[in-house]
């Protein structure tokens, strides 16, 4: 049965890999007891990060990586649709879309169909892929609504020395309101093209008696247009339209707290969408054909002092996904049943009482209760898969950040990991940070990250179209990487960086001359360099301007890598339209031609809009946003799961107007 | 096996959770942005006679978060006197012996007033939240990108006879004249 490939992830070869150190390192988290801001001077407290994900709280200049931070006032302004979109504004990022999942490209690496997997997301600085198909979801997809993101934080790099697997080319971080933050209501609703709408309701506050509470709940439905695809206009058998085959919807919920040490939150996401495309063989334009994605995550934390300088954090999360999917072929349907349910644990310590260093130490342990893959043709009922499997990780992990000299810093850390299906696997991770003024940074970093295979390419197959292949070995990227940033007056900014990378044993989907069969399979060593720079310029009356410009190359066997421009350009733009009452966000983001598995989609240059009131006049506030301001037609290349296609045409101009109330 | 020893880990963990508290995590945030007023406050001159009392005081309109986390400033030296924290209502009367007062971000309605009174006299209005300028507040502190940065509307600040240094000048995220 052609049914089974879902998620077949064939591509060539992009790989993300980046590098990246992460927050992992640590960036920011809340401060810690041992800090006492109270004897700060005021350069030192302005550099204090007050709030974010990772192991410990340190300011941005001093974190291992050159970190991007996409604050709440940015997502609006620019009026980021979900968490791909934003980070599309971060310098080196790029996404792609095949109407079903976002795709994000970091660095010149971005596999067709390879689900984020190389890419670790965090929500509070829990992680948050699935343990089946790896996947950080950053569409509508996502566990998360962009309206609970009180800041997003990209890391680029392998951060595995502090977060484990899956932090190849960098970690996502998306920080979500405080009650006290809130300490209301906001209400949002949006109507936009493709009869689609939004409705979201926030709230939160902190009682009197220190519980510190939010809750938010948003629902989204669009019911798509027609689509036309060249490739099925066969004359007599199609006319080459989806009638209305693009529809969405989905219902997010969040509820979380703090009170004392105590930290806990329930996210809840589940996102149906329609396929228009006729994946996997499937049959055009009929109806039935789509794939729902669902799941919760439960997380408990508690920080405190053990001893003077000796603080400690614990954590426990449980998380559940599902996967549903329907391809209709002829005749028969076919359907997908996934299911995951899994625990982890995390216990760290930090220790601050010596000397100019500060010690981090911690053990996490994950337990896979449940990995389930299941296949089958509805009616009548062949059973084609029926997988389960268990398994468990663990990992042990140090860093120490030493200030050995003035103005110099050195950050060193290495995690062992040990899991059910791959060797004991060490990442290491070092970094020199130098600032030898204020407005100057220079960082030197190495390290490496790894991924190890995961269910869906061990052992998903149906011995018709694809076979698993439990002998497939974790893949590894090792990453060096030099940064400098300066600041030459207070609203100019300067940032510049080089990478190279190498990939060993990339994970990829190729063809088993033997059977015919697909199957996922260690490749050979692939490499990388480029360079990034940008640049952001404050103006008077409020009006900033940020560009960025990415060049970046693949080596690898076998010619160029798919999805893999070699250059990216950004260009951000906003500030007060005063006359109005509003702020005007301008994005630009151009893309240069990419190679597609069989051919190539021509580079392009793309623009959004978005126009949003500023001042409240009892009736809430309203803002207009225009997408593909120009109705740039451009493409993204294909997985081979989506033959007859190559290539898919995004969406022409778009529009959203939404209307936004603080109680 | 495996279930045996999770159960096992998870008895530690709670264990080790059912521990000594204390760092309180939340709040944070506010100690940041506390301990940048109490800095600013060093760096603005006031027309000597304001400062001849005994004390320096800071009077606040709130019970928040953010005056709880100022009231640990409350002693420490400030142009030569002890910083007092001074909670009062918004009448011009009370506000006679402030020489700086501070808003929160919960409470902005009455930053317009504040601001008027601030043109005839010597009253440093600091406000939180990205708007606090626009509605009549001195110097506005706000979070941005996870850190916090403040604002200075130095036309307002001149108007009432105050004088920043260039050192807040230069830190300043934005600046009006």
């Amino acid at each position: 049965m052609l049914c089974e490939l879902v998620r077949v992830t064939q591509m060539h070869f992009r790989l993300i890999l980046l590098a990246g150190f992460i927050a992992a390192c640590g960036m920011p988290a809340t401060l810690l007891a041992g800090d006492d801001v109270s004897g700060m001077n005021l350069e030192d407290l302005l550099r204090v990060e007050v709030q974010g994900a990772s192991r410990y709280a340190q300011p941005l200049a001093e974190a291992p990586a050159t970190a991007t931070v996409i604050p709440a006032a940015d997502i609006r302004r620019f009026g980021f649709r979900d968490i791909g979109e934003a980070l599309q504004s971060a310098r080196g990022v790029y996404t792609s879309n095949d109407r079903v999942y976002s795709f994000l490209g970091v660095r010149g690496f971005s596999r067709p169909g390879d689900y984020n997997s190389r890419i670790l997301l965090l929500v509070d600085g829990a992680r948050s892929n699935d343990p089946i198909y790896d996947q950080a979801m950053v569409g509508n997809e996502a566990p998360i609504d962009i309206d609970w993101v009180k800041r997003l934080e990209f890391v680029p790099g392998p951060s595995s020395a502090s977060y484990g697997g899956n932090a190849l080319f960098g970690i996502v971080n998306a920080v979500l309101w405080t009650g006290a933050d809130l300490n209301g209501s906001r209400v949002s609703l949006d109507l936009g093209d493709g009869r689609g709408g939004r409705a979201s309701l926030l709230s939160g506050g902190r009682t009197a008696g220190g519980l510190d509470w939010v809750a938010g709940i948003s629902t989204y439905q669009r019911q798509g247009g027609d689509l036309y695809f060249a490739e099925y206009d066969t004359p007599g058998v199609s006319d080459g339209i989806a009638h209305r085959r693009d529809g969405e919807r989905y219902l997010k919920g969040m509820l979380k707290g703090s009170w004392e040490n105590w930290r806990g939150s329930a996210t809840f996401s589940q996102r149906q969408k329609n396929v228009p495309t006729a994946y996997y063989g499937t049959v055009f334009d009929a109806g039935g054909n789509f794939v729902r994605d669902s799941g919760y995550h439960l997380d408990l934390a508690r920080t405190s002092t053990l001893a003077d300088a000796l603080d400690q954090q614990l954590r426990i999360h449980f998380g559940h996904y599902a996967y549903d999917a329907d391809y209709p072929f002829p005749g028969v349907t076919n359907r997908d049943v996934t299911r995951a349910d899994w625990w982890s644990a995390e216990w760290q310590l930090i220790w601050t009482g010596w000397r100019n260093h500060r010690l981090l130490t911690g053990v996490e342990a994950r337990s896979y209760e449940r990995i389930e893959q299941r296949n089958f043709d509805i009616s009548p009922r062949v059973d084609n898969l029926d997988d389960r499997h268990g398994g468990r990780t663990a990992g042990i992990f140090v860093q120490d950040e030493w200030r050995f000299a003035p103005n110099w810093l050195a950050n060193v850390g290495l995690r062992l990991d040990s899991q059910t299906t791959a060797p004991t696997i060490a990442s290491p991770r070092a970094a020199l940070i130098w600032r030898p003024r204020d407005e100057v940074t220079l960082k030197l970093m190495a390290g490496s990250a790894f991924r190890a295979p995961n269910d869906y390419e061990r052992h998903y197959g149906d011995n018709v179209l694809q076979k698993g292949n439990p002998d497939l070995r974790p893949e590894r990227i090792q990453t060096r990487e030099a940064a400098l940033d300066f600041t030459p007056t207070p609203t100019l900014r300067l940032g510049i960086g080089r990478y190279q990378y190498t990939l060993r044993n990339l994970i990829d989907q190729e063809i088993d001359p033997a059977d015919g069969l697909l199957v996922y399979r260690n490749r050979d060593k692939l490499a990388a360099r480029g360079w990034e720079t940008d640049i952001e310029k404050m103006f008077g009356g409020g009006w900033r301007v940020r560009g960025s410009l990415a060049w970046q190359s693949i080596d690898q066997p076998g010619g160029e890598a798919v999805n893999s421009p070699r250059r990216l350009g950004k260009l951000l733009l906003d500030g007060p339209v005063a006359p109005l009452g509003a702020t005007l966000g301008l994005n630009l983001q151009a893309v240069s031609p990419r190679r597609s598995v069989l051919g190539s989609v021509a580079g392009h240059v793309t623009g959004n809009a978005v126009l949003r009131q500023t001042q409240h006049r009892g009736h809430g506030l309203w803002s207009l946003g225009i997408y593909n301001l120009a109705g740039t037609r451009y493409r993204d290349p294909l997985g081979t799961e989506a033959a007859p296609l190559d290539s898919l045409e995004r969406d022409g101009r778009q529009w959203r107007l939404r209307w936004e109330l603080e109680l | 096996m495996w279930r045996r020893r999770g159960t096992a880990m998870l008895a530690a963990l709670l264990l080790v959770l059912s521990g000594p508290a204390s760092s309180a995590e939340s709040g944070d945030e506010n100690e940041v942005k506390a301990a940048v007023i109490y800095n600013l406050l060093l760096f603005v001159a006031w027309p000597a006679q304001t400062t001849s009392a005994s004390s320096f005081r800071l009077c606040v309109l709130d019970d928040g978060a953010l005056t709880t986390a100022l009231r640990h400033h409350a002693g420490r030296a400030v142009q030569g006197h002890a910083l007092e924290i001074l909670r009062i209502g918004a009448t011009p009367e009370e506000l006679d012996t402030c020489v700086a007062v501070m808003v929160e971000a919960g409470n902005p309605g009455v930053l317009p007033r504040l601001g008027i009174l601030a043109r005839s006299r010597a009253l440093l209005v600091i406000g939180e939240g990205a708007g606090a300028l626009d509605r009549g507040a001195m110097i506005a502190l706000r979070s941005d990108g996870g850190r916090i940065a403040f604002d200075i509307d130095l036309g307002a600040m001149r108007r009432g006879g105050l004088i920043p240094s260039s050192k807040i000048l230069r830190l300043a995220r934005t600046l009006i004249e």
